[in-house]
């Protein structure tokens, strides 16, 4: 088949838009912690850079995308190694989603999908995790965790094969990340230094922007072409952030009785990672809907949390957790029919309580339990496994040193 | 917790009012009209009118005189009784336990879509 130059193009765009969220996530990151803290915390996002894309090589994309479920991958939760080292990964090879695009394209834009979903985690434990057991937990969270869902999801596994939708990664990026995240905390423990943040607001504006634009990449992207679709995700990406946004800034003015530059932000966060499992696939007023009960639902987790005493340090669980589940559960309310093209595959329609079919909803969250559970319990056995090798947690003597000179010897402010 | 902290107690400012007012506005004049188009005509909420419908349909069903066949008010006749009389398009013999799978005369033939999905009339134009 020959080439599709225009999909070629965009995706190869949309591919660096992905890669570019991972710098803005850690500046998002960096301005929301103390001034002690700020290098440690953008180099756990830099540098899944560049040890995610070796462990991609080695066997991610394999266990990712080879074999599907009765077709030599193991029970359909994780593909086999039949593609390790990039093997069959050919020039002339089409990519599985679309063949007019070439399967380089295709595992260098989930290579970044693999590369910022752990980097969203370490907002939960900042100031507290000791940079070996960081690279251990990276590298086991990504095979134990990530691949598999991926696999199961997005790689002809069983939730596949059951009929469970997400289109650009609520299930297996939002969700597992918040509920790994959340597991961290819980590991962790809270934070002991006074130096806790935040210190740079202008700092977690950049890294909004950055999320933001990169986002329209992450979602429009995942139609993996240039069709109407592709379009409908992009917009649908904006409304949601747009009207998340408002609405947390709302929700603050009336519970703290200031209109928070900090609160509009995470707002438009938490409307882009609940709109990322129903992008192409819901309306535009449904998009809207979402992305208002995104920062409620996200606005009161956030709240239970801090009442609760948790230091989820940067809300990776009340925002990435909690917007991700919800996303993943609505999609099974607005997911509709009529956003589809002609001639689509049926089995990649997502038809839910607006169309009148209350199945999908079923499938959508008991995906999203899972999925939540399944990321909690093995995050929590892996950080006690880690443990066991190398010590996870700074001393208190560390932490009121700030992490970046205790663990880098380097100093973001002279 | 936090006026508390700021030490704003008591009644909010106009202008603070003015702009709380304003949020809210905007937002529900999006999200109530989304709502409604989003659900006002989907097939759930027909759904739930033909599941209701067919609830109350043995108490509405005329007693049937000696001789007389029982009739059905018409208003009351489920879409799936549709189905069965002869101006339905579907020949179909059985009713059909899903409403939504019924095809009515002015239902337009689905354009795409796997069989069985019909589109809400207030659905937007398919994507060509």
């Amino acid at each position: 088949m020959p080439i599709d130059t225009g999909s070629t193009g965009f995706m190869l765009i949309a591919t660096a838009l992905v890669m570019f969220m991972t710098p803005g996530l850690a500046f998002f990151y960096g301005g929301l912690v103390g001034r002690k803290n700020v290098l440690t915390i953008m180099f756990q996002s830099f540098i899944s850079l560049g040890i995610t894309t070796v462990i991609w090589f080695i066997c991610g994309y394999s266990l990712c995308f080879s074999g599907s479920l009765g077709h030599g991958d193991f029970a359909g939760i994780v593909g086999n190694l039949d593609m390790a080292f990039f093997r069959g990964v050919d020039l002339m090879g089409p990519s599985p989603m679309n063949p007019g695009v070439p399967v380089m394209v295709f595992v260098a834009y989930q290579m970044m999908f693999a590369i910022i979903t752990p980097a969203l985690i370490t907002g939960a434990f900042a100031n507290r995790v000791r940079f070996p057991a960081y690279l251990l937990f990276l590298v086991a969270w990504l095979i134990l965790v990530y691949f598999p869902l991926v696999h199961m999801v997005w790689g002809g596994g069983i939730l596949a094969a059951w009929g469970v939708h997400d289109f650009a990664g609520g299930i297996v990026v939002h969700t597992s990340a918040g509920f790994a995240a959340f597991a961290s905390v819980l590991y962790v423990g809270k934070r002991r230094a006074s130096d806790k943040g935040l210190h740079s607001l202008p700092l977690v504006a950049l890294g909004t922007a950055i999320l933001w634009f990169g986002w329209y990449g992450f979602n429009a992207g995942s139609e993996f072409g240039v069709d109407r679709i592709t379009g409908l995700a992009f917009l649908n990406t904006d409304l949601a952030a747009s009207f998340a946004g408002p609405t947390w800034l709302l929700l603050d003015w009336i519970f703290t009785r200031k209109p928070r530059f900090l609160g509009f932000l995470t707002g438009c966060v938490a409307g882009l990672a609940t709109i990322t499992p129903c992008a192409g696939f819901v309306s535009t007023p449904s998009a809207v809907i979402i992305g208002i009960l995104a920062s409620c639902a996200c606005y009161l987790a956030v709240h239970l949390k801090n009442k609760a005493g948790l230091d989820d340090a940067l809300d990776v669980f009340g925002v990435h957790g909690v917007g991700g589940f919800l996303g993943t559960v609505l999609l099974g309310v607005f997911g509709t029919a009529a956003m589809t093209l002609p001639g689509r595959d049926p089995s990649l329609l997502a038809s839910g309580l607006v169309d009148g079919h209350a199945d999908l909803l079923v499938k959508q969250s008991a995906a999203a339990l899972g999925t939540a559970a399944y990321a909690f319990c093995f995050t929590l056995f892996m950080l006690w496994a880690i443990n066991k090798v190398t010590k996870v947690r700074v001393s208190e003597k560390e932490e009121l040193a700030g992490l970046d000179m205790i663990e880098h010897g380097e100093e973001a402010y002279v | 917790m936090a006026s508390r902290r700021d030490g704003r107690t008591g009644r909010r400012p106009a202008d603070e009012r003015a702009g709380i007012l304003f949020l809210v506005a905007i937002l529900a004049a999006a999200f109530f009209p989304a709502v409604l188009t989003e659900f006002d005509s989907a097939a759930l909420l027909k759904a739930v009118a033909a599941a209701m419908a067919q609830s109350k349909l043995p108490e509405r069903i005329s007693p049937a005189s000696e001789g007389q066949p029982a009739t059905i008010p018409e208003i009351l006749v489920r879409p799936t009784l549709l189905a069965e009389s002869p101006t339905a398009t579907s020949p179909t013999t059985e009713a059909s336990p899903d409403p939504l799978d019924v095809v009515s005369p002015s239902d337009a033939p689905c354009p795409q879509g796997p069989p069985g999905l019909v589109p809400s009339p207030r659905a937007p134009p398919r994507i060509a």
